[in-house]
This record gives structure tokens, C-alpha cells and sequence, in this order.
């Protein structure tokens, strides 16, 4: 009966050293010594344990590059020509050391390895070592898993696009390579952040490591400490470094391989002999490399170096076995007795430190393995995925930012010598997710080229270049790699954006940078649907009961406009909706408008005049009403209501078909006046705090929305989603007499204009802008401003603009419909939304998608909308001194405003268009349905 | 037509100021201003990069009195990034780039992400020990056919090549 596990995990990964452009590339080299020294030995070792019987476990996480090398053709067919090379080298040192008996059967020790691993790559393999990681997956001994795309170092990328792409990309290589996705990840670096986990989730990744203090500064405190997994809220697992098997290894002077009978790394023909001797086995006949043939031992820490004697060698690393096991069965049987699961030792290396650095590496695996299997039974050995089938209620902690490298951060990646790469690693991630939203769905030429760009964007990521630059090795390599991947994607972009791609171009870095063939670069739309695990199982159309008491025509507010795009976005989708509303006059009972089925009550339905009996009166006729529509059309996946007054008819609707409830919050009673004050007050907050308890989901505006409402009733975390509202900007041209363009800022509409639209009630803001306006006026001497809108504080409004001597300077142009809205933008310079209580803001991307510059306050859902300085300007509510500030720099400085206008206009149509905030409502119905 | 030895772009010509973690006790910040706004800002003073320790937990940078200045750094010329250092682990902050008008006021012309050190050290929250079923769910293959072949470098590909 054993008491504990060991987690053997090997991490092996390589960058991607693909040089078609010309042979002879000493990167490339890197591959071949480790496929060498590494690679095969360690299959060997694997396969000999499963010929000799010994049941053994072991995690193999292979990199996305290497496996992209192990099937590239060109590196197949260089790494025979190399390894004729080196086994030419074999024997012509075969020859050279006839004198001397110790260097010669070492010459021939190492002749005969090159010839065998020839023999095991080109005949046994067919040169495609995935087909032996396959072989010893399908047999359960290895666990095989794999890393970021490119080895990209999560926690320093801007956008979380940019990190899903690095996952969702290697988990969709992975399975297209074996058949089935990974059961885990291993991070780059080790490197976690926080939402990490949950894009592990999307992809069906169910575990991933950190090192130990990765989990050991979790909040809470691990009750196992680190010789068990947590997990993260999102369900995915983690599992933690030991420190104690890590250091036996991995010390520089006390870890295993350091030990005096191994062979020395730094001693090789390649550098000890004549150039002359060397030069048909060099490349380029005269570049002194590693060659492989290292015939002396470590011997000591001075330079005097003995021969290498392999037999001294292999007993030696029996021993550092049976000296490993012995303290894994101390470790496992001392912590088992105050773990409330069993301790499981994961010991992660990486895969190249065995066989290339420590020669006797895969020797001490296999010697290891065998005594684990033969010798005792305290320990056996497990994988992660093994564990947790046996294990998978886990504690939940929250997990602080780290990763493995020097300093257990990002020191390593982050310094004073590589931190100029991320400005341009950030702005090429950035350039891509819009790429992949502006051109949603390109095909033939585009589509090659958004694609290449993805894949030159993820070259420029692997972490391997930072850490070539600090600390210093092939330095100019590592800077021309990042500099060539995001010069062609930059050149890349710049084509596609202009419309026209060079397919010379692009036809080269095809054949260049040919990793992940079947790469698509909607995996960096900010919009991307259906997450990985729907494929196939998930429902490719909604039929939806909207219910909402208004819709067009009949707008009394906003809500009415947004079901209305709403719905007609999801029309685009391929689904089915059926809106159930209030009469209109003159319009029919049903009608198909534009795809949607429009339903009303009977306007004899609605007879009472109290308020509340007349919303009792809407929602049973809702309800009896979408028993006919059900009736006629079939049950429905959901039903959508929006706000409480449809609440009751939502939960009947759902109670009778057994369907799940979607509601949106557009606004709250508490928001609306402040606090709850009088009896109807306390009814309609009482009836809000029911639906969004009882919604299987709940769907806000805004962040600040969200948190009222959560805040308000009390929700349960991640029950309520954000997504904004849309703007359609072709509802914006009719009556201008031009097309809006950022260019015509500085002349537009004769005289610098600003222009504000909204009720006029105090929460607004206009008294604030007013008082902003003469110091605008004192840099920008000729400015007007356009108040447009109408309400109860207009009067008080007029009155400060004469105490503040503004006549002449300031119109108010009342109530304008669509038309006259389209008009006045047509004509402003700047737009200002000075409200101190804002839901959202729709105007402020009204004026955005109409390519006026804008500025808002800092408050509910405006400060979602712009980022500061960026596509528009943000000052804190009621200040009056920064309000004007803003104004007059954006009159007096039209360059700036044409670069925040454009940006601004980027936004609108990568993220306010109606169909993408219908693609994230379905995968809000898609999470609603699964529950 | 791939050009070896390329050059970055000196500037994007866009408008952003990004913080970066580094370690528990230090953050790197790098920005950059369009020609607009460096027209812009031309009539002021120098540039001044504030760091803000903020508290509570919303998704932006929201300085509406939950943050206090923790330093503000008057720019030396021709500077585009920097390091705070000597920060705590554990918590939140954010930066603005800005400038200080005739009327000595500080006015910002970037906000940067919001960023969090991470915490160090055992918590200290006793005996909290909530469970978590781990998510196992296989998930499906993806439903698009293998798109090897479409590349050169690709398996297929070459099979073609080596056909025709």
C-alpha cells in the first residue's frame, strides 16, 4: 500500500530555429543536439522500461515549437545531415586516437550512440519522434501535455486575447497531433497571472503548475502545503514545485549532476582540436562548436580534467537514484500523516537539463523508474491527470502572480535589458485582436495574411528571446528574431489595413515562419465565439422569448432601442426571437419585422389606470400570450427579460417550460432617485432583488451597473455579465449633408462647436459645463456651445448662462429627433457628457461613432467607454476647472483631436457593434443553458 | 523581399502608458504620446508620471478617492519608460502621465492599466478551507477538418510538391 505519489514532470521545449533561408544555421543546431542527447535517449529509457515490464508514470510536456519541429520535413532531412556529419567526425576520431585506448573506446562509445540514434530517428520513427511520444501515451506511461503556442510568457502580454491565443493555439496544435486535447498545461516559465486559469478552462485544460511559492502565498494558506493540488475557483487544478527534489537536481553545486564522475560539459573536441582537423565537420568549415565528443570527466572544480569512464559514470547515477527515492519515501511518509489527501512530490525539469546537460540524466530516469516499480512501496509514481481522477475536490485558493524564474517573477523576462521588446510585443498584440474583429470572416488572400500575422505576433512572444538578452548568450540572435516577427507583422498589418497584400510577401513568410498550419486568427477576436468545448456539443441556434414592455415604433426610452438592435443582431446569428410587447396603435397583433416576431398584447388587455395592476395586467397577458407564440413556434431554448416590470411574466415563462431566465438590468429603482424612499419605491426594488436572484444569469451595461446590482441584491460572483450596448453608426448619417471623417475637425461647422445632448435634469451635469465654458472661451475666443435636450431644469439652466455671461455663446436647441441629433454632430467639434449618474452613456458612443472627439466624466458606464487620453478624455464629475480644460485642448489642438476621434472610431466598430454584443449575449445564453 | 536585419518603428504614433509587474516590490511603466498630443502638451511644463496605490477592486483605474499618491516623478527629457520600485506586495496600483497647467493644477493626459503585486508570504487567513470539484470535462476536438497541407513546411505539402 503505498503513502504517496511522485510526479515526475519533463518540460521540453526548444524555440522555434527553423532556417530555410540558408543551411548551416547554427540555431538550428539546437534542435539537432538535443533530439541527439535528449530526445532519443530519453525514448529509449522509456521504451526499455516498457519492454523490461516496469510499470512507470511520467508528465512529458512538449512545446508547440519542438512538436512543429519533430514534423518539419526541412529539419528532418538537416538533422540526417547532421547526424552524418557527426558520424563521420565518429569515425575519423576513431582513427585519430588509435594510440590511446581510453580516448579510443570513448570515440567509439560515442560512434556507436550516433549510429543508433540514425537508426532510431530515420528507420524505427520514420524521422518523426511524435509518433513515439504517441506510442508511449497510448501505452499509459507518459501523460503527455503542452505549453503556451510559442512559449509566450503570459503574465507580461497586455491584452487577455493575446494570452488566449498563446492557449487556446497550443491546445488546438496538441489535439490535432494526438488526437486529444491535453489534460494540462505546463506555463511558460511557470508563469501564472491572475485569469490564467480561467482561459485554461475555456480550453478544457484541467490542471497546470506553479512553483512553490506560486501556491504557498496563495490566499488562503494551502492546508496541505505544496505536496498536494488546490484549485482555482474556475475548477482548474494547480500543482506546485517541490522544493526539496527540485534542489537535488537542479543545484548547481550539490544537485546530482555535478558530481565528479559525470562527464564535463565544457570540454569538446570542437574547441580542443585544430581547426584544421575540424574543418569538415564545422559549419561553415571554420565556426568552433559543440560537437558531442567530450571525453573527460568533471573530476574536480579546478581545470585538471580525467578521462570520462561511462561505467563509473552509470553506477554513480544508480546511486543519485537510490538516494532520490530514499528521500521522496522520508518526505512522503513524514508529511502523509497531517495531509488530509495524499502527498504527491512534483518534481519538474526540464527535458534538455537530461542527456544534453547532465549526460547521465536519462540513465538516472530509468534507474529511478525501476527501483520506484521493484524496490518499495511507499511511493508510486502518479501524473497530475491520474491524481486528480482520484482526487478532484480540492481547496480553493486564489493564486498571487509568479513564475520559476530567478526571483520567482518577472525579473527575468523584465529588466533594463530587454524591456524595450514590450512596447512592441503590446502594440502588435493590440493591432491584432483589432485586425481580427475588423476583419471577422476574411477569406483567400486576407485570410493568409491575417494568419501569418498571428503566427509572426506569437515568434516575436516565445519568452525565449527576453531570456537569451538578460542573460546574454546569443544576444544578436535573440534581438534580429524579435525585430524580423514583429517587422512582418507590422509590414503585415500595415498591407491589410491598406488593402493591399503582396502575395510575394506573404508567400515567403509562409514558407519562413510555417508553424501551426492550421492557425486561425479569430482565436484573437475580442468576440470570439463559443468556447472550445462547445464544438459540436453546443447549440448552434437560440429560439428566445424577449420580453420587454416597449418596442419600436412606440419608444418611450432606450430600452426600447436596445431589444430592437438586439434582436436583430441575433436574426444575424442564424436565431429565432420572438418579442413579447405592449400595443401600439396601428400596429398588428404579430408582425415579422426584419426577421424579428413581433407579438403585442391586446390594448383591451391593459385597462387598469393604477400603475402596478396595469404591470400585473402586462405580464399575464405576457405569459398567456407566449403560451400561443410556444404553441405555434415550438418551446423555446430561453427567455430574455428586460428590467422588473416583465419580471413575473419571465419566471412563469420559465416555471412552465422548465427553460432558463436571462434578465438585463438597464436601469435600477435605487440608482434612479438615490436610495429607495416611498412604498412603490420598496415594491419595484423588491421585485428587481426577485429577478435577478431567480435569472440563471444576469446581464448589465456597464462595470458600474454590475456592481450596483450585485451590491444591491446580493448576487452570487460571476452571476452577472457586462455587455455594453451596441451603436449601429448607419443610424447616424440620414440628414448630414457629409460623411462623418476625424479629417474635417478643425473646420466643421463654421465656428469651434460643443456640442452636449441629454435631459436636462440636474444629474446631467450641464450647470458644471456652463460654468467650464467662459474659461474655454478665453482660449478659444470664437466658441459656441449647443445645448440640446429637454426637461425640468432648462429654466434654471437659461438663468446660469446669464448670471455666467454667456448669452450669444450658448444655444439651447430643445428637443431633437433623430435627424436633428445627426445634424448637430455634423456640426461639433467636441461633444461633452458632464453627467454625475450615468448607467452607461449611449450618446458618448453616438458621438464617437459619428467621429466627434469626446469628453466625459469619470463616472458609471462613461468611464468603460473612454480611455483617458486615448479616444477621448475623462475629468471627475462636478469639476468644472478640468471640464474647460479638456474643451479648450481639444478646440485649440485639432491634431490631437483627429488621433482621439480615430481611435474613438476604431472602438465603435471593434467592440459597440451590435452584432458582436450579440455574440457575447449568446454566450451568456450559452452559459445559461448549460446550467 | 524578407529583409534580415529590419529595424523597430521608432514610434506608433498612439497615445499609451502601460505598467508592467516585475517583481512584488517593483513595477515598470513605458508610454508613448502621438504628434498630436506632443504638439499638445508643448506649451506646458515638463511631464510628471504619478503612481497611485489603489484600493477596492474594479476592473479600470478608478481614482474617484478610493487611490492616494504613493510618488510623482518630475520626467527627466526625453524619457519613455520607468521603474517604481520599493512598492508592497499584495496591492493595486496605477499610474497618469500628465502635466501641470498655469493654474498649478495636475491635469493627466493618459491613465494607465491597473496593476497588482503579487502577495508574498503564508496568509494569514485562518482556516479557510473551501472545496472546488476540478472541472474534468473532456473537452471535443475542434469541429474544423486538420488543416495540415495548407502550408508549405507542412507534411502534406511537401508530398505535393514532391508529386508534381
Amino acid at each position: 500500500m503505498s503513502t504517496g505519489y511522485l510526479a515526475l514532470v519533463m518540460h521540453a521545449h526548444l524555440p522555434f530555429v527553423r532556417h530555410p533561408e540558408r543551411p548551416d544555421y547554427l540555431e538550428e543546431r539546437w534542435f539537432f543536439e538535443a533530439v541527439t542527447e535528449c530526445y532519443l535517449p530519453l525514448i529509449e529509457v522509456f521504451e526499455g522500461l516498457v519492454g523490461d515490464g516496469v510499470d512507470f508514470r511520467l508528465t512529458f510536456s512538449l512545446s508547440p515549437p519542438l512538436l512543429t519541429m519533430f514534423t518539419d520535413p526541412l529539419l528532418q532531412r538537416r538533422y540526417l545531415d547532421y547526424l552524418d556529419t557527426m558520424i563521420r567526425l565518429g569515425e575519423s576520431e576513431y582513427q585519430r586516437t588509435a594510440q590511446d585506448a581510453e580516448l579510443r573506446s570513448l570515440a567509439l562509445f560515442y560512434l556507436g550512440k550516433l549510429k543508433g540514434a540514425r537508426r532510431m530517428f530515420a528507420e524505427k520513427y520514420d524521422c518523426n519522434l511524435i509518433q513515439a511520444f504517441s506510442a508511449l501515451q497510448a501505452l499509459g506511461k507518459l501523460e503527455l501535455i503542452t505549453c503556451g503556442a510559442t512559449h509566450g510568457y503570459l503574465p507580461l502580454m497586455r491584452t487577455k486575447e493575446a494570452m488566449r491565443a498563446q492557449i487556446g493555439t497550443a491546445v488546438d496544435y496538441f489535439t490535432r497531433h494526438f488526437g486529444r486535447p491535453p489534460a494540462g498545461m505546463w506555463l511558460p516559465e511557470c508563469g501564472y497571472t491572475s485569469g490564467v486559469d480561467q482561459l485554461l478552462k475555456e480550453f478544457g485544460v484541467h490542471y497546470f503548475f506553479v512553483d512553490t511559492h506560486g501556491l504557498l502565498h496563495a490566499d488562503p494558506a494551502p492546508v496541505n502545503g505544496v505536496l498536494a493540488p488546490a484549485a482555482c475557483r474556475s475548477g482548474v487544478a494547480v500543482f506546485a514545485r517541490d522544493p526539496e527534489s527540485s534542489r537535488q537536481v537542479w543545484d548547481r553545486q550539490a544537485g546530482y549532476p555535478g558530481d565528479y564522475d559525470y562527464r564535463e560539459f565544457y570540454r569538446d573536441i570542437g574547441y580542443d582540436l585544430e581547426l584544421d582537423y575540424l574543418k569538415p565537420f564545422l559549419p561553415s568549415g571554420n565556426i568552433r562548436v559543440d560537437t558531442g565528443f567530450k571525453y573527460y570527466r568533471i573530476t574536480g572544480p579546478g581545470p585538471h580534467k580525467e578521462i570520462y569512464r561511462p561505467e563509473a559514470a552509470a553506477r554513480r547515477s544508480a546511486e543519485h537514484a537510490a538516494n532520490f527515492l530514499f528521500n521522496r519515501r522520508q518526505q512522503v511518509a513524514f508529511h502523509s500523516r497531517h495531509m488530509s489527501l495524499p502527498p504527491v512530490v512534483v518534481a519538474p525539469y526540464d527535458a534538455e537539463l537530461f542527456g544534453h546537460w547532465w549526460y547521465e540524466g536519462p540513465q538516472w530516469v530509468d534507474q529511478l523508474c525501476r527501483k520506484i516499480y521493484a524496490e518499495q512501496d511507499t511511493v508510486r509514481m502518479t501524473t497530475p491527470g491520474e491524481y486528480l481522477q482520484k482526487h478532484r475536490e480540492l481547496q480553493a485558493v486564489e493564486l498571487p502572480m509568479s513564475s520559476w524564474g530567478e526571483g520567482g517573477y518577472s525579473l527575468v523576462w523584465l529588466n533594463p535589458g530587454n524591456d524595450w521588446i514590450y512596447r512592441h510585443l503590446h502594440h502588435a498584440e493590440g493591432r491584432m485582436v483589432d485586425l481580427a474583429d475588423l476583419h471577422a470572416g476574411a477569406q483567400g488572400l486576407k485570410r493568409r495574411a491575417l494568419n501569418q500575422a498571428a503566427r509572426e505576433l506569437l515568434l516575436a512572444q516565445s519568452s525565449d528571446w527576453a531570456f537569451i538578452i538578460k542573460v546574454g548568450t546569443v544576444v544578436q540572435y535573440a534581438e534580429k528574431r524579435i525585430r524580423e516577427h514583429v517587422y512582418r507583422f507590422n509590414r503585415l498589418a500595415d498591407q491589410i489595413e491598406q488593402g493591399n497584400i503582396e502575395e510575394v510577401f506573404l508567400n515567403e513568410l509562409e514558407h519562413a515562419d510555417n508553424i501551426f498550419p492550421g492557425l486561425d486568427f479569430s482565436i484573437y477576436s475580442r468576440h470570439r465565439q463559443g468556447r472550445y468545448r462547445d464544438y459540436g456539443a453546443g447549440r448552434a441556434h437560440f429560439r428566445i422569448l424577449m420580453l420587454s414592455w416597449e418596442y419600436p415604433p412606440g419608444t418611450v426610452g432606450g430600452l426600447a432601442r436596445h431589444v430592437y438592435d438586439l434582436s436583430r443582431a441575433l436574426i444575424r446569428h442564424g436565431d429565432e426571437v420572438h418579442v413579447i410587447t405592449c400595443p401600439v396603435p396601428g400596429e398588428d397583433a404579430y408582425s415579422l419585422q426584419q426577421g424579428v416576431h413581433v407579438h403585442r398584447l391586446a390594448p383591451e388587455q391593459l385597462t387598469a389606470a393604477d400603475f402596478l395592476t396595469w404591470v400585473g395586467q402586462m405580464n399575464r397577458g405576457m405569459s398567456a400570450l407566449s403560451d400561443r407564440v410556444t404553441e405555434q413556434w415550438g418551446r423555446p431554448d430561453l427567455v430574455h427579460a428586460h428590467d422588473w416590470l416583465v419580471g413575473e411574466a419571465g419566471l412563469q415563462i420559465r416555471d412552465r417550460y422548465g427553460v432558463p431566465l436571462v434578465a438585463t438590468i438597464h436601469a435600477t429603482e435605487h440608482g434612479r432617485n438615490h436610495g429607495i424612499h416611498t412604498a412603490l419605491q420598496r415594491h419595484i426594488h423588491s421585485r428587481e432583488a426577485q429577478l435577478t436572484n431567480e435569472a440563471v444569469r444576469v446581464i448589465c451595461c456597464s462595470n458600474y451597473m454590475a456592481e450596483e446590482v450585485t451590491g444591491l441584491f446580493g448576487l452570487p460572483d460571476g452571476k452577472v455579465r457586462v455587455i455594453p450596448n451596441g451603436v449601429d453608426p448607419a443610424n447616424l448619417l440620414a440628414g448630414r449633408s457629409r460623411e462623418p471623417d476625424c479629417a474635417d475637425l478643425d473646420t466643421r461647422g463654421g465656428v469651434p462647436t460643443v456640442l452636449f445632448m441629454g435631459r436636462l435634469v440636474p444629474e446631467k451635469g450641464v450647470q458644471v459645463l456652463l460654468e467650464s465654458f467662459p474659461a474655454v472661451l478665453s482660449r478659444v475666443p470664437g466658441a459656441r456651445l449647443v445645448v440640446a435636450g429637454r426637461g425640468p431644469y432648462q429654466d434654471h439652466l437659461q438663468g446660469r448662462v446669464q448670471e455666467l455671461a454667456l448669452e450669444g455663446r450658448v444655444s439651447f436647441a430643445g428637443f431633437v429627433d433623430d435627424l436633428g441629433r445627426n445634424r448637430l454632430l455634423e456640426q461639433a467639434r467636441v461633444a461633452v457628457f458632464p453627467s454625475l449618474y450615468e448607467p452607461f452613456g449611449i450618446v458618448a458612443l453616438e458621438a464617437m461613432a459619428a467621429r466627434v472627439p469626446v469628453i466625459v466624466t469619470d463616472t458609471g458606464g462613461l468611464q468603460d467607454i473612454v480611455e483617458h487620453g486615448v479616444d477621448g478624455f475623462k475629468v471627475p464629475p462636478e469639476n468644472a476647472g478640468m471640464l474647460g480644460h479638456y474643451t479648450a485642448e481639444l478646440l485649440a489642438n485639432p491634431l490631437l483631436a483627429q488621433e482621439l476621434c480615430q481611435k474613438a472610431w476604431r472602438k465603435i466598430i471593434t467592440r459597440y457593434d451590435w452584432y458582436y454584443i450579440a455574440t457575447e449575449t449568446r454566450d451568456v445564453y450559452r452559459e445559461a443553458g448549460e446550467r | 523581399m524578407i529583409t534580415e536585419n529590419v529595424c523597430l518603428p521608432g514610434a506608433y504614433q498612439e497615445n499609451t502608458l502601460v505598467l508592467l509587474v516585475q517583481n512584488p516590490e517593483v513595477i515598470f511603466a513605458y508610454w508613448e504620446l502621438s504628434n498630436g498630443q506632443w504638439l499638445a502638451v508643448a506649451g506646458y511644463g515638463g511631464l510628471h508620471l504619478r503612481l497611485y496605490e489603489i484600493n477596492g477592486n474594479g476592473p479600470g483605474c478608478w481614482l474617484d478617492g478610493q487611490g492616494k499618491l504613493w510618488t510623482e516623478i518630475n520626467l527627466p527629457p526625453f524619457t519613455s519608460d520607468w521603474y517604481f520600485c520599493d512598492l508592497s506586495p499584495g496591492r493595486s496600483y496605477c499610474s497618469e502621465l500628465g502635466y501641470y497647467g498655469s493654474d498649478h493644477v495636475f491635469y493627466p493626459i493618459l491613465r494607465s492599466n491597473r496593476v497588482q503585486t503579487p502577495r508574498v508570504g503564508l496568509s494569514s487567513r485562518p482556516g479557510e478551507h473551501a472545496l472546488v470539484a476540478v472541472d474534468l470535462t473532456v473537452a471535443a476536438a475542434p469541429a474544423q477538418e486538420t488543416a495540415t497541407g495548407q502550408l508549405p513546411g507542412s507534411i502534406d505539402f511537401y508530398r505535393r510538391q514532391e508529386h508534381n
